[in-house]
């Protein structure tokens, strides 16, 4: 229990601290409100006590601060052992062991569990722009590491020590790349899966309630990004990316019908209507998965519920692919059962009554339901709806508000009002989101969530079957949203920085994007196979993988060998050179050859000894020597040099007159 | 049993070079390499993570992981590399008593920017760096034994530039330091004996009796008071009067009880209290006379002397 003075000084606490909050705070914003202020408050009082050598706070005090802190943890988010806690008590603990780092051991310690946190990160993540966060901390937290093992001075950013450390690591890439590619991968996880991670909800939900849809309006971040395979891309006001499909509103919200079922393949289509392609789905932390309508049959690892909506069983916290084949139908015949029919008419009845008044009208011309729908879809087009991003706040009776008084809204009013008037029309119908269009970015086609879309779907009875009829009444008011993109219809900056240039920016950011989820993020075992195969290695026996591991593993430490070697590579100054010729004057006499490894002064005495004529040129040579490279004040200078080279040049013509050479 | 054997082994290995003159250059074959402490731990970390990566296949944490290990490559080269060429080409100490610790001032030297180049053992540690062709390190060694004590096997080691691998070279460099005898403590009086002649003689002791005192190990059978030592039990010693200025000579001859080292400790006590005292002072020892004189000079001269006899020839 005693309490140390701290060992560390101002500049190594700098770099230590530097270290950690570099390792942390990239997460900070998934973690407790406290962590930030916990955090700061931390740093403040470790440098207010290095500054005051304060000593080390007693070991019962920083217990309790951490019971505390684990208290809180468990308070913010739960008890349990579940990954996110455990990563969760890690960084605080991290951030806390700065209170009792006063010890070269324990500042190892924290500098080291910065490379563990840093790497947690990635579990949440592997954006490319991360790779600047995966250097960045790495160089930082390794210089930290020099910077506790050895100060060359003072100043915090000592430039050459930076160098060394930022030398280190570039030397360290090469490595890093070729074990990459050729380290050997596991085909399935050992314990747990990679999908407990989760960085939280994105993206469309299966509820839509006003103004959901309006935030994912103000995102630009990918949604998913489609191969088309063949070339075959349909046109844009055919690209209805269905999402998960609501089929109960309680007068405000819509939501999902649960379904114990799933739908059948599609089996009578004709081969050249297929559309096929690709889709890399950014992870959303939900279980739903967007597919072209109508998708022919499910991909594995999911499922196609009866309402055509692709449906995961495992929430997508990764990013994930998988290959789709659709049909672009028009009409997609099913059956609808009684109970369905049942719930796909309900609304609230004793709401919203002057639609309600407006829709018996209708049907009092026609009871036809496509002409009901027609009807519907020219009333958006003829009367004064306007499409905007910024509609006035609807109360009470929400859909007589929208098609009476305000006129103004987007998709999900119009399509929330649209389906609630076909119910009154009584034609069973339901609400379907997803995302609309995308952006051509070359090899694919980029949807973000800005593209998020909602639309109807009406059920028509025809005499023996019925078929389901995709109905967008946004299109009867802004028809450039689905022909053009929701970009076109923007007619006001969404926020401050909503320029058109940093969207086209974030668009050609998006294809080192996909390069990089093609080639590193998503790099796995078959993959690897392929590399294999490339490189003309069939087999993945262990034999086979020793030896390519151990070949890399010479090939790459040659790669760092050959740059150090050539960095430290001897040196010769003028002196040694000068000393290194009189050597090798007599390279060809064993005996005093071999004393040159001695030092020059016994090889000069044994030089003399050999040859008495030349004592006098030899000591002065020995004298010379040593006084410019050994004497306090070196002047190894041009005279000197001089000097030494004229000492050499009289024994050396001494030497030829005897004949000795 | 086996661990007595194995180690003993081992250090046969080690020292296998047997004592090197200096200087020596140290090559890449006497290098050893381990990790150090931080280095074991910064591998426990770094297995954990890969397993992380490895299990849930997260490529960009294997890509820290393989660049940690890069790393690691990297700066075992460069540890290596910083001591490789690494040359002793000094190893210098200044006499001591025997008992006192011995400071080696060492020499290193290397034709490129070493760092961070440690020395150390049980007593003492320390670090320099060579910027500028050489530099110097301070070690601390026991005394062991009068007379010229061979110097010991030292380590060089560095962690340079992470502190992940300790990098180190052995040697015992061929060269000896000269321990003086431990002097007596308390200084004894000086003795009597006449001895020779010097060139004052009749300055060289006091003649009138002072008194009597007691028989103290090593004085000389004629100073014995034997009158008075006859009536008891006990032995009586005379004392003579001294007086600054004398010439004074230490004959080991003269001095009758004690071991060899006994004596000589006495001796190198006399002759540190005579230079002290800035008396001119002559030591005799078996084949051995080193003239009357005083100063730092014939101090050395007499202490070396004294080291010497009969401690085994010097090197």
């Amino acid at each position: 229990m005693t309490r140390i003075k701290s060992q560390l000084s101002l500049k190594q606490l700098f770099w230590i601290t530097f270290a950690v909050l570099l390792a942390v705070l990239p997460q900070a914003y998934r973690l407790p409100m406290w962590f930030l202020p916990m955090t700061a408050l931390v740093v403040g009082y470790r440098f207010y006590a290095q500054i005051n050598q304060l000593k080390r706070a007693y070991n019962r005090i920083l217990i309790m601060v951490a019971i505390v802190a684990l208290i809180m943890i468990i308070y913010s988010q739960g008890f349990g052992l579940s990954r996110e806690i455990s990563v969760t008590i890690l960084i605080t603990m991290t951030v806390l062991k700065l209170l009792e780092t006063y010890a070269m051991r324990d500042a190892l310690l924290v500098v080291m569990l910065c490379y563990f946190v840093t790497m947690t990160r990635f579990l949440y993540s592997q954006d490319l722009l991360l790779v600047l966060y995966l250097f960045g901390s790495a160089f930082v937290t390794t210089h930290a590491l020099a910077v506790l093992n050895f100060q060359r001075n003072e100043k915090w950013f000592d430039r050459k020590q930076i160098n060394s450390t930022a030398g280190s690591l570039a030397l360290a890439i090469p490595f890093a790349v070729l074990f990459f590619l050729v380290f050997p991968r596991l085909g399935s996880p050992i314990w747990g899966s990679p999908d407990i991670f989760g960085e939280g909800k994105t993206g469309i939900s299966d509820s839509m309630s006003p103004g959901s849809i309006i935030e994912l309006f103000m995102d630009d971040s990918p949604a998913f990004r489609v191969t088309f395979k063949n070339d075959k891309k349909p046109t844009n006001n055919q690209l209805y990316w269905r999402g998960p499909v609501l089929w109960n509103f309680d007068g405000r919200t819509w939501s999902r019908e649960k379904q114990n079922s799933t739908r059948k393949t599609i089996r009578q289509y004709q081969p050249e209507q297929v559309i096929d392609y690709q889709i890399e789905l950014e992870s959303t932390g939900q279980n739903y998965m967007f597919g072209l309508d109508y998708i022919v049959d499910a991909p594995k690892g999911a499922f196609l519920l009866p309402d055509s909506m692709l449906y995961a069983p495992v929430k997508i916290n990764q990013l994930r692919h998988y290959e789709l084949q659709s049909l672009l139908l028009d009409r997609f015949y099913s059956p609808l059962s009684d109970k369905n029919e049942t719930l796909l008419l309900n609304f609230p009845e004793q709401q919203n009554l002057k639609t309600q008044a407006l829709i018996e009208t209708w049907q009092q011309d026609s009871a036809d339901p496509i002409d009901i729908v027609n009807r519907a879809l020219n009333h958006f087009n003829q009367e004064p709806f306007f499409y905007s991003y910024t509609p006035p706040a609807l109360e009470g009776d929400v859909i007589d508000a929208f098609l009476f008084e305000s006129k103004r809204g987007f998709c999900e009013h119009y399509a929330s009002t649209f389906t609630i008037m076909m119910r009154m029309a009584g034609i069973p119908a339901r609400v379907v989101t997803g995302y609309q269009g995308g952006v051509d970015n070359g090899d694919y086609l980029l949807v973000k969530q800005s593209d998020a879309h909602a639309w109807s779907e009406v059920y028509i009875q025809e005499e023996d079957s019925g078929y389901w009829l995709r109905v967008d009444p946004t299109s009867m008011v802004a028809p450039e949203r689905v022909e053009m993109g929701s970009r076109q219809i923007m007619d006001q900056k969404r926020n401050i920085i909503d320029y058109e240039w940093l969207i086209n920016f974030k668009e050609s950011m998006d294809k080192y994007r996909y390069q990089w989820n093609q080639w590193v993020r998503d790099f796995n075992v078959s993959k690897q196979e392929a590399l294999f195969r490339a490189i003309g290695i069939d087999h993945r026996d262990g034999k086979t993988l020793a030896l390519m591991l151990a070949g890399i593993l010479m090939m790459t430490i040659l790669l760092s060998l050959i740059p150090i070697w050539w960095i430290k590579r001897k040196k010769y100054h003028d002196l040694q050179k000068i000393y290194l010729q009189l050597i090798h004057l007599f390279r060809k006499q064993e005996v005093l050859y071999g004393y040159r490894t001695q030092g020059i002064e016994k090889f000069v005495h044994k030089l003399i000894t050999l040859y008495p004529n030349i004592e006098v040129q030899a000591n002065h040579f020995l004298k010379l020597y040593l006084n410019a490279r050994y004497s306090v004040n070196p002047s190894h200078n041009q005279q000197t040099l001089a000097q030494l080279n004229n000492s050499l040049q009289k024994i050396k013509s001494l030497l030829k007159e005897q004949h000795a050479l | 049993m086996i661990r007595q054997l194995f180690k003993r082994k081992f250090n046969q290995f080690i020292n296998r070079r047997g004592r090197e003159t200096v200087p020596i250059s140290f090559d890449w074959r006497r290098i050893y390499v381990l990790p150090s402490k931080p280095g074991i731990f910064f591998s426990i970390i770094w297995f954990l993570m890969m397993m992380a990566g490895l299990n849930f296949n997260n490529n960009m944490s294997l890509m820290l992981v393989f660049l940690l290990f890069g790393l690691a490559q990297v700066v075992l080269h460069r540890t290596f590399f910083n001591l490789k060429n690494l040359r002793l080409e000094q190893v210098k100490a200044k006499p001591v008593f025997l008992g006192e610790p011995v400071t080696l001032n060492i020499q290193i030297g290397a034709d490129d920017e070493k760092w961070q180049i440690r020395t150390d053992n049980e007593l003492s540690s320390d670090v320099n760096n060579i910027t500028q062709q050489t530099a110097q390190l301070k070690l601390l060694v026991p005394s062991h034994k009068r007379g010229w004590q061979p110097v010991e096997r030292i380590k060089f080691y560095t962690r340079y530039p992470l502190g992940l691998f300790t990098v180190w070279v052995y040697c015992t460099p061929d060269e000896f330091i000269l321990i003086y005898p431990k002097p007596e403590s308390p200084c004894p009086d000086f003795p009597h004996h006449g001895g020779r002649e010097g060139e004052k003689p009749n300055l060289k002791r006091g003649d009138e009796i002072s008194g009597v005192r007691d028989y103290r190990q090593g004085d000389p059978i004629r100073d014995i008071a034997w009158k008075k030592s006859a009536q008891g039990n006990q032995i009586w010693v005379k004392e003579f009067n001294q007086s600054q200025g004398k010439n004074l000579l230490f004959d080991y001859s003269q001095l009758s009880h004690g071991s060899t080292e006994f004596k000589v400790s006495r001796m190198t006590a006399w002759v540190l209290a005579a230079e002290q005292q800035q008396n001119e002072y002559q030591i005799l020892l078996p084949e051995f006379d080193s003239g009357m004189a005083a100063g730092e000079a014939h101090k050395h001269h007499c202490l070396t002397a004294l080291a010497e006899y009969q401690s085994g020839d010097k090197p």
